[in-house]
């Protein structure tokens, strides 16, 4: 934790950065926050608003799944970088759609 | 087969495993118009032809012809299959599966068992596997996506660590959506971050799982052979998976080497039967899915059949429960229910325990006197008036029913009431949300669905299931019981947003069958009548077998009730007596 304030120190980041959530028919929610902040914040502000539940969803970032309990700063995210999210999905036998 | 009058069949055939395919060229009642079907015993039917252009000579010549072509391109395809034997899926050695030791399996019962749904049982690399998400392993259940992740992580873990055999690069599940099943369709852009730093073009094979609706099926880029293969469990068409793959390895080729890689001479291979193993139910796909990727990164013959999959639920529990990354110790593998229970105990001992002692099996006499009741009312309301079902005395048969069932009041179950499978069904209850609760419904009437009707009969029967929350639209049960006798009720899938059940697998005649009952189906719409809400004679012999399986339905559901309720009181009374000794010793 020490070594991310200096190294913010450092490059003089913003206090907050941008993260755009965009969910797999193309709708893009952006959520500003600050980048040492869970983003178990992020997760249920999109949950919320969308109307789904946290268990229905995956949050991706370059294609790895993310936790509650990651910061942007622990993944590396930079200002405008894109979370995926997309549905659970499951399988037995096709299906009608 | 059986099919409505104006289905004209011209050619058919099946694989003895209880599928069929046919082509048909369905003539409007008025012969206004024709269309050409492809019809399949397992997936919706495939409109070949425009039944909205108005009929004239030309188009229905030109309609025959199309149809008499796709009849002999799938005939052909079939040919195909049965000549084809020197092209086979990767894999030379022999591969004999391990059994569980009796220690292993009572780790692997205790995960399969009844917990709580969120406890996380095990993590590999982010992915988390809850409670809820390991009974998707459970036989009879579909696989979730959760599950085939991990497994997929096992095998990337395993492949790194292993000095021969194939090199492989394992997309996950997200991969393929991502990549071909946004709003704009192919969109390469989507998923170019996720192989930065990854040389696919090093691996022998590339693993892609694919998601279909309702089904997993395998994709495998073979860099040594030029192969794109596709492995279905149901050998269903691979649609635009190969093509849409193709497209990816060019574009990941121009976006990380920068140089244009040619995959014109690469061929595109779709395993049939006797290639790759199939399936015999309606859901073991995803089991067969992650096998046939941990065969062929193996380098080991696809030799596993369907009578395997019950050992590979289990051996793939084990796998994933010794494979997790966050510490948990073997002790806490075998006891997590007790683990549970002490730390609800410490969040609200006092509210835990009134909850306990609060809850009483019911009198039973008094208990089967509602039952009976409840399922009479349903009965004579729903013969009084097939349309209102919601009516307010079925309403409050609903409630009594869920009442006499000693629901956990945190999640009141739902009476789901279908009036007919052609019909839409309605829902008793309120929500419909994903949210675990449980489901008990009630199917009555009559369908005009050829699927259904090879032997002209009603049917009717009770099921009962738990919404899953993982599944955000979609959820499936487990039916419990065959009322009428004519089929083997398997399990079914219900439409959260909808609120219908949307098909239905059953076994007929011992042979695996789907189908479908939401009028979304074209099928359906085609072969729906008026009046489908036809009045039925009041079945003495089908409302006692109701009255039976709601009966041992809720004997189940106290027994299980009455073993969690003596082990968490079991816990309390020895919490307690730690506690007392704690502070005797403490004075």
């Amino acid at each position: 934790m020490a070594d991310e304030e200096s190294k913010q120190g450092e490059e003089a980041k913003p206090n907050t950065m941008q993260l755009k959530v965009v969910s797999q028919d193309g709708t893009e929610v952006f959520f500003k926050c600050k980048p040492d902040t869970k983003l178990e914040k992020l997760m249920r502000a999109f949950c919320q608003r969308q109307g789904v539940a946290m268990e229905s969803v995956r949050f991706l970032f370059d294609g790895n799944r993310i936790r509650e309990n990651q910061t942007p700063n622990e993944l590396e995210m930079e200002d405008g970088d894109s979370i995926d999210v997309v549905v659970a999905q499951v399988g037995g036998t096709p299906t009608t759609r | 087969m059986v099919f409505e009058d104006n289905f004209n069949l011209c050619g058919h055939f099946g694989d003895g495993l209880g599928h069929w395919a046919a082509i048909a060229v369905y003539i409007g009642c008025n012969s206004d118009y024709m269309s050409v079907w492809k019809l399949d015993s397992i997936r919706e039917p495939i409109l070949l032809s425009d039944p909205k252009k108005p009929p004239d000579r030309i188009a229905a010549s030109k309609l025959a012809e199309s149809a008499a072509a796709v009849k002999s391109a799938t005939v052909k395809e079939e040919v195909t299959l049965d000549s084809s034997e020197e092209v086979k899926p990767p894999g030379k050695r022999a591969y004999t599966l391990p059994t569980l030791t009796t220690a292993e399996a009572e780790i692997v019962d205790e995960a399969l068992g009844t917990g709580n749904p969120n406890e996380i049982l095990a993590e590999l690399r982010n992915i988390p596997i809850s409670r809820l998400d390991m009974t998707t392993l459970r036989p009879g259940q579909w696989l979730n996506d959760e599950v085939i992740n991990y497994y997929f992580k096992i095998l990337e873990q395993r492949e790194a660590s292993k000095a021969t055999g194939p090199s492989c690069h394992f997309h996950q599940t997200t991969f393929y959506p991502k990549l071909a099943e946004g709003l704009n369709g192919y969109q390469y852009s989507q998923v170019a971050e996720w192989t930065r730093g990854k040389d696919v073009f090093s691996k022998d094979l590339i693993i892609v799982p694919i998601h279909q609706p309702g089904h997993w099926t395998l994709a495998v880029i073979n860099m040594k052979q030029k192969r794109f293969e596709y492995y279905d469990s149901l050998r269903g068409p691979p649609d635009m998976v190969l093509t849409n793959l193709r497209r990816w390895l060019e574009d990941e080729s121009l976006d990380k080497k920068k140089v244009p890689f040619d995959t014109s001479g690469w061929t595109e291979v779709v395993w049939k039967q006797g290639q790759t193993p199939q399936q015999r139910n309606g859901w073991d796909c995803g089991m067969f899915m992650i096998r046939t990727a941990d065969y062929i990164a193996r380098d080991t013959v696809l030799s596993f059949t369907q009578e395997d999959m019950e050992l590979f639920r289990r051996l793939t529990v084990l796998e994933i429960l010794k494979t997790s990354d966050t510490v948990r110790s073997p002790k806490q593998a075998c006891k997590p229910t007790t683990m549970r229970i002490m730390a609800d105990v410490s969040d609200s001992e006092e509210e835990e325990q009134r909850r306990t002692e609060g809850w009483q099996p019911g009198d039973e006499k008094l208990q089967a006197a509602t039952v009976n009741g409840v399922i009479e009312t349903i009965m004579s309301e729903t013969l009084k008036s097939e349309r209102d079902i919601m009516s307010e005395t079925l309403w409050e048969a609903a409630v009594a029913l869920q009442s006499s069932l000693g629901a956990d009041p945190h999640v009141p179950p739902q009476l789901l009431l279908v009036p007919s499978v052609d019909g839409v069904a309605k829902l008793g209850g309120n929500g419909g949300k994903a949210d675990g609760r449980l489901v008990i419904f009630l199917v009555l009437g009559t369908t005009k669905n050829p699927a259904w009707t090879a032997n002209n009969q009603n049917y009717k029967f009770l099921g009962k299931m738990r919404v899953d929350p993982h599944a955000s639209k979609r959820s499936k049960g487990t039916c419990v019981k065959v009322c009428g006798g004519l089929f083997v009720l398997k399990g079914f899938e219900y439409d959260t947003e909808s609120k219908q059940v949307i098909q239905i697998a059953f076994l007929q005649d011992g042979k695996p069958r789907m189908a479908f009952i939401a009028e979304k189906s074209p099928l359906l719409s085609m072969s729906m009548t008026e009046g489908v809400f036809s009045t039925f004679p009041k079945d003495e012999e089908i409302i006692k077998i109701l009255r039976k399986c709601v009966l041992e339905t809720i004997a189940a559901e106290a027994e299980q009730r009455a073993e969690a309720d003596r082990l968490k009181k079991e816990t309390l009374k020895s919490m307690k007596k730690i506690k007392k000794s704690e502070e005797q010793r403490r004075r």
